[in-house]
């Protein structure tokens, strides 16, 4: 988000402009991350490759508030709102999940369609065959690292529009992230699909029955339920 | 009963549809965050804890 507000505020670039390169950088420091911090880490204790990553995320904000300050940011573009049935829907959220869906589908026919999508689910299914059958796995790890440095780029870009931009925000999402991953099944995308769906329903509509901050308890109650009854996800087990 | 749900106060079958209206809307960014985590686990077998801070 600091980039596309870097770009957009500071170099005077289109907004459109300045997301796009914002995807570019995010997917280069996916590339970089991967490289310096992932890969001499691959063969380790997970215990070791979380403190690796979790240390990168407490570097990427302490980097922001050197560069940027403590301040709450905001690139001021803002797109209005609809009125349907007497009801005000917000463009910004409207395009936010109308692109999310568009570059999901684009993900899905990348993964069927070409060949380095293909490799990315074999990998995926068997680690070790693979490389025997003559997939580069160290190029395939970059690829992926790419496409999901990419992902975290392009929801920084509709990010930008719902919200303002301070170093922490990444610990108000990385929680709900990662719990939608374990509920849906750690490396299930489908099911973290369905998993967003379901956890932000339950924010939603637990905060609209309780108080606002009841329902991020609510999404996380209803979480540790789930996880007792199904620890491998709702959806584990069906990638 | 507001007592137990201070918000119902707006409640009526308008307000709960608009939350619902609400929360189909916002999950497409948190489902793009977490098809790229996703991805990034089921393939590299790494959980990156700092995903979110690359936003």
């Amino acid at each position: 988000m600091y980039r596309i507000f870097w770009a957009h505020k500071s170099l005077g670039l289109p907004f459109l402009a300045a997301c796009v390169i914002g995807i570019l950088i995010v997917a280069l420091c996916s590339l970089i991350l991967h490289v310096l911090i992932i890969r001499p880490v691959l063969d380790q204790a997970p215990i070791n490759q979380l403190l690796a990553t979790g240390g990168v995320l407490f570097f990427l904000q302490a980097a922001a508030t050197m560069a940027f300050g403590v301040e709450f940011q905001n690139v001021g573009v803002r797109l209005g709102s609809v009125l349907v049935a007497d009801m005000s829907f917000s463009w910004s959220r409207i395009a936010a999940f109308a692109v999310s869906i568009v570059a999901m589908l684009c993900l899905w026919l990348f993964l069927t369609r070409t060949y380095i999508g293909t490799a990315i689910r074999a990998i995926a299914q068997d680690r070790q065959i693979m490389p025997l059958m003559g997939v580069d796995a160290k190029k395939v790890y970059l690829a992926t690292s790419a496409i999901g440095g990419g992902l975290a780029g392009l929801a920084a870009s509709l990010m930008v529009l719902q919200y303002d931009i301070y170093p922490q925000i990444g610990l108000q999402f990385g929680p709900l992230i990662f719990m939608i991953c374990v509920l849906g099944g750690l490396g299930n995308m489908v099911g973290g699909f369905i998993a967003a769906f379901i956890i932000s329903q339950f924010i939603t509509i637990g905060s609209s029955c309780l108080h606002t901050e009841w329902g991020y308890a609510v999404a996380f109650l209803f979480f540790m339920i789930a996880i007792f009854i199904r620890p491998q996800g709702l959806f584990g087990g069906k990638s | 009963m507001l007592a137990i749900f201070p918000s119902l106060d707006c409640s009526s079958t308008y307000c709960l549809v608009r939350r619902f209206s609400t929360g189909f809307c916002w999950p497409g960014l948190l489902a793009l965050l977490a098809l790229g985590l996703n991805l990034v686990f089921g393939v590299i077998d790494v959980v990156w804890i700092c995903y979110a801070g690359l936003v």
